[in-house]
C-alpha cells in the first residue's frame, strides 16, 4: 500500500469523524427545527386540527378511568336504549345515550380509544421493524437474500389480504393480541419494499462506500449510515399505515373476528349497534364518527408531515397561497431571503421569463 | 403465485383446526364422528389429503363444499361471483366516473375555496370505515327517507346503496390522486406553451393534461379494483346482505369450509392477476411510449 493510499484512508476516517461531529451539532439544531415545525403547524389549520384531536384522544385513552362518567361494562337495564342528552327523551346522565344493555355510550367510546390506539401503535411498530429489517437486508445484501425476501413480498401482496386476515384471526380466535399479530403479518411488505428502494438508492453513494472502505462491518454500515436515510419516508408511511390499521381493526371487530365480545372496541360497538339500526341511530353513528375523525386526523397529520418534509411541496404551497411577497417583506435573514427569491423566481420565471433580480424587486 | 395462495389457505385451515368439528352435530357420538371423518377423508395423514387436493386441482376438481354438502365449490362460485362482479363494476364505475371531473375541478385552482372544500370532502370520504358508510346510507335512505331497500339482491334498486357504499372511500382516494396528478401536469411547460399559443383552457385540460395524468390515475384505479376484488367487498356485502362471494367467504371461514375457502381465495387471486394484466394493456393505450415486455 502506498503512502498516498494510506493518506486517503486517513482523510476518509477523518471525514467520518468530522461527520459525527456534525451529527452532534445537528442534534442541537433539531430542537430549533422542532420549534419551526410547530410554528408552521399554526399556518396549517387542518394539520393543527389533526394534531390536537390525536393528542386529546391519547389523553382520553390514558386517563379513561378518570374521564369516563360510568363503568363501560356496567349494565343498567332500567336505562336501556336512552337517546343522547340533547334528544327528546334523553338523559344528561348519559350524554351520548345508552345501548341495548343500558351501557353508557360515551364511556365505551373513551375506553374504546385504548384498543384502537394500542392496536395501531403495536402493529405499526411490529410490521415496521420486521419490514424495515428485511428490506434493508434485501437491499444491502442483494443476490439470493434479495430474491428470496422480495419474492415472499410479491407473493404475499398477491394474496387477498383482508380474506387472509379474517381467516387467520378466526383460526387463532378473537383477542386484541390476535388482531395485532394478524395485521402485522399482513402489513410488513410495504415497509420492506420502501426500505429496499431507499437502500438501493443510497448504497452506491460515496459516503457508504467510504464507510465500507475504512472497514465498517455490514451491520454498522446498515444501521448508522443507511438507516438514517429512511427516517423521512418511513415517518410518513408509518402515519398512513396507522390510519389504515385503525380502519382494519374496526373492520375485523365489526365482522366479529377481531377483539373478544367482552372487549371494548369501536368496531365491535358498531356491530352491536347494527341490531338497533331502526330504533337507535346513535349506537352506530357515535363510534363510526369517532373512527372516521381519528382516521381523518391521522391523514391530515400525514399530509402536513409530507408537505413540511418535502421542499418541493413546500414551495408549491407557498406559490399557491401567494404568501410570498408578504414573507419576503419581513426582515428575513439573508439566507432565507435568498431562498425565497429563488422560490419566487421559479414560479415567476415560467410566466415572465425574468430573472431572480426582478422578483427580488417584487418582494 | 396464485396457486400458492390457495395452498397456504388449505394448509392453514387444515393444520390449525379440525373441520369435522364444524360438520358433525354437537350431540354426535364418537363413532358417528369417526365415520364422518373417514367419509370425508380427514382421517388420513395431512400430507396425503394435501396431495389429493392438489391432484384434484390439476384435474379441475376444486372439491366439494363441506358447508353445503353435495355442491361443488366451483358451482357455488359460479353462482356468487357474478353478483360480486356486478357490485364491483357498479361501484368502481361510479367512483372513477366521479373522481375524474371532481379531481379536475379541484386542480384548476389549487388552494382556492372550491379546491379546499373538495379536498376536505375527499379526505372525509377516504377516512370513513366502509361499514360505517354503508350503515349511514341505510339509516338515511332506507330507514329515515324510506327511498331504497335496506339490502338484499334482485331488484336494481337494491344495487344502489351497496354500490355507493363501495364507491365512496375509493372516490375519496381517487379524487386526491387525480387532483395531484392534474396539478403537476397543469404546472408543466407544455401546458403553458399550449395556453400561450391561444388554446382554450378547457381544451388544454381535457386533451393535454388529462392524457398525461392518465398513467397515475390508471394505476390507482386498477389498485382500487383489485382491492375491491381481493376481499374488500366482504364488509359491504355483509352490511347489505348482498349474496356475493365475499359473504360466502365469510361464511366459509366461520364454518371452516376449507375447500370452498381455498377455491374462493384461488378465484380472487386469479381475478387480481387478470385486472393487473388489463391495467398493463391500458397503459399502452394511455401512453404509447410504454412497451409491454
Amino acid at each position: 500500500m502506498t503512502t498516498r493510499e494510506l493518506h486517503d484512508i486517513e482523510s476518509v476516517a477523518g471525514h467520518e469523524l468530522a461527520l459525527t461531529g456534525i451529527g452532534r451539532g445537528e442534534r442541537a439544531s433539531r430542537t430549533t427545527n422542532m420549534r419551526l415545525l410547530l410554528g408552521e403547524l399554526r399556518h396549517d389549520k387542518a394539520g393543527l386540527f389533526g394534531v390536537v384531536f390525536l393528542v386529546l384522544l391519547v389523553l382520553a385513552a390514558i386517563f379513561a378511568p378518570l374521564l369516563a362518567p360510568h363503568d363501560p361494562g356496567q349494565q343498567n337495564l332500567v336505562a336501556r336504549l336512552l337517546p343522547p342528552g340533547w334528544v327528546e327523551g334523553g338523559d344528561w346522565e348519559y350524554p351520548l345515550g345508552t345501548d341495548g344493555l343500558g351501557r353508557d355510550v360515551l364511556s365505551r367510546l373513551i375506553y374504546g380509544a385504548r384498543v384502537s390506539l394500542l392496536v395501531g401503535v403495536a402493529v405499526v411498530a411490529f410490521a415496521g421493524i420486521i419490514g424495515v429489517t428485511l428490506g434493508v437486508l434485501a437491499g444491502y445484501r442483494g443476490g439470493r437474500t434479495d430474491r428470496i425476501i422480495m419474492r415472499t413480498v410479491d407473493t404475499q401482496i398477491a394474496f387477498p389480504g383482508l380474506l387472509i386476515a379474517i381467516l387467520l384471526a378466526s383460526l387463532i380466535g378473537p383477542s386484541v393480541r390476535t388482531v395485532i399479530l394478524v395485521l402485522a403479518v399482513n402489513g410488513w411488505m410495504i415497509y420492506a419494499r420502501m426500505a429496499r428502494g431507499v437502500v438501493l438508492s443510497v448504497k452506491e453513494t460515496a459516503y457508504v462506500e467510504a464507510a465500507e472502505i475504512i472497514g465498517c462491518r455490514p451491520r454498522r454500515v446498515m444501521f448508522t449510515h443507511i438507516l438514517p436515510n429512511l427516517a423521512a419516508p418511513l415517518s410518513t408511511l408509518a402515519v398512513l399505515e396507522f390510519a389504515r390499521i385503525v380502519l382494519a381493526e374496526a373492520a375485523l371487530s365489526f365482522l366479529g373476528v377481531g377483539v373478544k365480545r367482552t372487549d371494548i372496541s369501536w368496531g365491535l360497538d358498531v356491530a352491536i349497534g347494527q341490531d338497533f339500526i331502526f330504533s337507535a341511530w346513535w349506537l352506530v353513528t357515535m363510534p363510526g364518527v369517532l373512527i372516521s375523525l381519528t382516521v381523518l386526523s391521522v391523514n391530515l397529520v400525514a399530509s402536513w408531515l409530507r408537505i413540511v418534509s418535502d421542499p418541493a411541496e413546500r414551495e408549491k404551497r407557498y406559490a399557491a397561497t401567494r404568501k410570498l411577497p408578504k414573507l419576503a417583506k419581513m426582515a428575513a435573514p439573508p439566507t432565507a431571503r435568498a431562498n425565497l427569491a429563488t422560490a419566487s423566481a421559479v414560479s415567476a420565471a415560467g410566466v415572465t421569463g425574468l430573472g431572480p433580480g426582478a422578483s427580488d424587486g417584487d418582494g | 403465485m396464485v396457486v400458492a395462495a390457495s395452498i397456504v389457505v388449505f394448509l392453514l385451515t387444515r393444520l390449525f383446526t379440525d373441520p369435522v368439528d364444524f360438520v358433525v352435530p354437537l350431540e354426535a357420538t364418537e363413532e358417528e364422528r369417526a365415520a364422518r371423518e373417514a367419509e370425508l377423508g380427514f382421517d388420513r395423514p395431512i400430507i396425503v389429503q394435501f396431495g389429493d387436493y392438489i391432484a384434484g386441482l390439476a384435474r379441475g376438481d376444486f372439491g366439494e363444499s363441506l358447508w353445503q354438502p353435495g355442491r361443488s365449490t366451483i358451482d357455488i362460485i359460479g353462482q356468487t361471483l357474478p353478483k360480486t362482479l356486478l357490485l364491483v363494476a357498479a361501484g368502481m364505475t361510479l367512483a372513477i366516473a366521479l373522481a375524474l371531473p371532481i379531481g379536475m375541478i379541484a386542480a384548476i385552482r389549487p388552494g382556492g375555496l372550491l379546491d379546499r372544500l373538495l379536498v376536505t370532502l375527499s379526505l372525509a370520504g377516504l377516512s370513513m370505515p366502509q361499514f360505517f358508510v354503508g350503515l349511514m346510507l341505510i339509516i338515511i335512505f332506507a330507514v329515515r327517507l324510506d327511498w331504497l331497500p335496506v339490502g338484499g339482491y334482485g331488484d336494481p334498486s337494491q344495487l344502489v346503496l351497496p354500490a355507493v357504499a363501495l364507491a365512496l372511500p375509493a372516490l375519496g382516494r381517487l379524487t386526491m390522486v387525480v387532483r395531484s396528478a392534474m396539478i403537476d401536469e397543469l404546472n408543466s411547460q407544455y401546458v403553458k406553451a399550449a395556453r400561450a399559443k391561444g388554446m382554450a383552457r378547457r381544451t388544454v385540460i381535457a386533451k393535454h393534461a388529462l392524457r398525461n395524468a392518465g398513467v397515475q390515475v390508471l394505476t390507482m384505479s386498477g389498485w382500487e379494483v383489485t382491492r375491491a376484488l381481493a376481499g374488500f367487498t366482504v364488509v359491504v356485502e355483509k352490511v347489505f346482505a348482498w349474496p356475493g362471494f365475499g359473504l360466502f367467504a365469510l361464511e366459509a371461514i366461520q364454518r371452516r369450509d376449507l375447500f370452498l375457502l381455498s377455491t374462493i381465495v384461488l378465484v380472487a387471486s386469479i381475478l387480481v392477476v387478470v385486472v393487473n394484466v388489463v391495467v398493463d394493456i391500458l397503459y399502452k393505450w394511455v401512453d404509447p411510449r410504454i412497451t409491454l415486455s
